[in-house]
């Protein structure tokens, strides 16, 4: 009985091996948006709220519970979708700019109360500057990577399979498609779902960085993007920058995955990118 | 669009006054030990002006960034500050790095270096440039980390 059942597993191992096919975890590690969701006087209209607790780039927990407004969220679904794209030839750059600028122009984010909610911890924890920088990355970096594209799901990238699943999933494996134009989430969007991929988290990172008056700047290049902040010093992790027309440093930052630092190069070649926007 | 026009100008002047005074300190000391000048002593007295170079491009990145900086928050003491106290402390490392690469390059001959020099003896005066241009390479990158912790970080903007 054993020897059967060791045969049957290594068939299935084997089975696995040649067909390619890999199971992929399917556990969210986010709460479901609720079904229901009531008009909250505070906020002025229906909401709900959204708890984040994550770990800084300097290795301390923090904690940030904010609402959620579904009736903003609907208004920046509606503003995407409704997107009017331009009729004259960009390149990749001007196109990409010209559609994050939509996204950000359409519906005013971040919001003040999430705004504030930074401000409060860092105020708390009494950082500095370098310090609120990393807080406020790092909540975006522990949010795991969904793909999002302007095609149906699921797809392959690079090798690694994306389920037709738009949940926050543990494997960051997760995949939101037909996101059109473009296939990235307007930052209102990427807070409701706590889904996004490259461009997804750099235009929100850099919606929120630019309420709070950090000097911070998208860049894009080899089908990738990245958020770069401008430092007056070589960052302590890396020092791989981008420089703007004046010769001012952006030190590159790298949103989609955990623990990387400011200057910290994720293999990519900078002469081949493009700040986007500025 | 000032801010880097004095950016540029202080770095002008700090520069060839940085180049001009180690240019002169080292004829100096040159004519001081060797009465006369061979073609061992220009390679060692040519590679330590080379040495004295790469530090100066280094420290003038980290000048550049911080003066720019401080430009931008209207802090002019401070910015012209850093620039000067960034090129007096490379100006005085490079020097440094000089003599003690003459110790380095004692411990490898029994002879002394200074009459060698006088010798002509070139390969032990190409042993002493390679020894000062490596030496500068691997440390001028550390020397600046170490002077960029005292450019300050803005203050939070909000």
């Amino acid at each position: 009985m054993k020897k059967l059942l060791f045969w049957i597993f290594l068939g299935y191992l084997i089975y696995n091996l040649l067909s390619g096919e890999e199971e992929v975890d399917e556990t969210t590690v986010r709460p479901p948006i609720p079904e229901e969701v009531t008009f909250n006087e505070a906020t002025g209209c229906k909401s709900f709220e959204k708890n984040w607790t994550w770990n800084s780039l300097d290795g301390v927990t923090y904690e940030m519970t904010f609402p959620v407004c579904q009736e903003l969220y609907d208004l920046s679904v509606n503003s995407r979708e409704n997107i009017s794209l331009p009729e004259y030839e960009l390149s990749d750059t001007e196109y990409a700019k010209y559609i994050y600028e939509q996204l950000l122009n359409s519906v005013e984010f971040p919001t003040d109360e999430f705004a504030e909610g930074y401000k409060k911890l860092i105020d708390e924890a009494n950082l500095d500057y370098m310090g609120a920088l990393n807080l406020i990355i790092s909540s975006i970096q522990a949010i795991p990577y969904t793909l999002i594209i302007d095609g149906n799901c699921p797809f392959v990238l690079k090798g690694i399979k994306y389920i037709n699943n738009c949940a926050p999933l543990e494997s960051g494996q997760g995949c939101c498609g037909n996101i059109q134009p473009f296939g990235v989430y307007s930052p209102m969007e990427f807070l409701y779902h706590e889904a996004g991929d490259c461009d997804t988290r750099t235009v929100f990172a850099y919606a929120v960085l630019k309420k709070l008056g950090f000097d911070a700047v998208v860049i894009n290049g080899e089908e990738h993007s990245m958020l770069a902040v401008h430092l007056p010093k070589k960052p302590d992790a890396g020092s791989d920058h981008i420089k703007d027309p004046w010769g001012k440093k952006y030190y590159i930052w790298e949103l989609t995955g955990m623990d990387w630092g400011l200057g910290v190069n994720p293999d990519v070649n900078l002469d081949k990118w493009d700040i986007v926007l500025p | 669009m000032l801010n880097e026009w004095v950016d540029l100008g202080t770095l002008t002047i700090l520069s060839i006054f940085y180049l001009f005074s180690f240019a002169r300190v080292q004829s100096n000391f040159f004519d001081k030990y060797l009465e006369e000048k061979n073609a061992a002593i220009l390679i060692v007295f040519g590679s330590s002006l080379l040495a004295a170079g790469i530090n100066l491009s280094h420290i003038s990145d980290t000048s550049s960034d911080a003066m720019r900086f401080l430009l931008s928050q209207n802090d002019w003491a401070r910015s012209f500050g850093f620039a000067l106290a960034f090129f007096a402390g490379m100006w005085i490392f490079s020097y440094l790095l000089f003599r003690i690469t003459f110790l380095i390059t004692g411990f490898l001959t029994p002879e002394s270096e200074l009459n060698e020099l006088r010798k002509n003896n070139i390969e032990i005066a190409l042993v002493h440039a390679i020894i000062i241009l490596v030496l500068s390479f691997v440390l001028a990158p550390a020397m600046t980390r170490i002077a960029s912790h005292f450019v300050p970080y803005p203050t939070l903007p909000f």
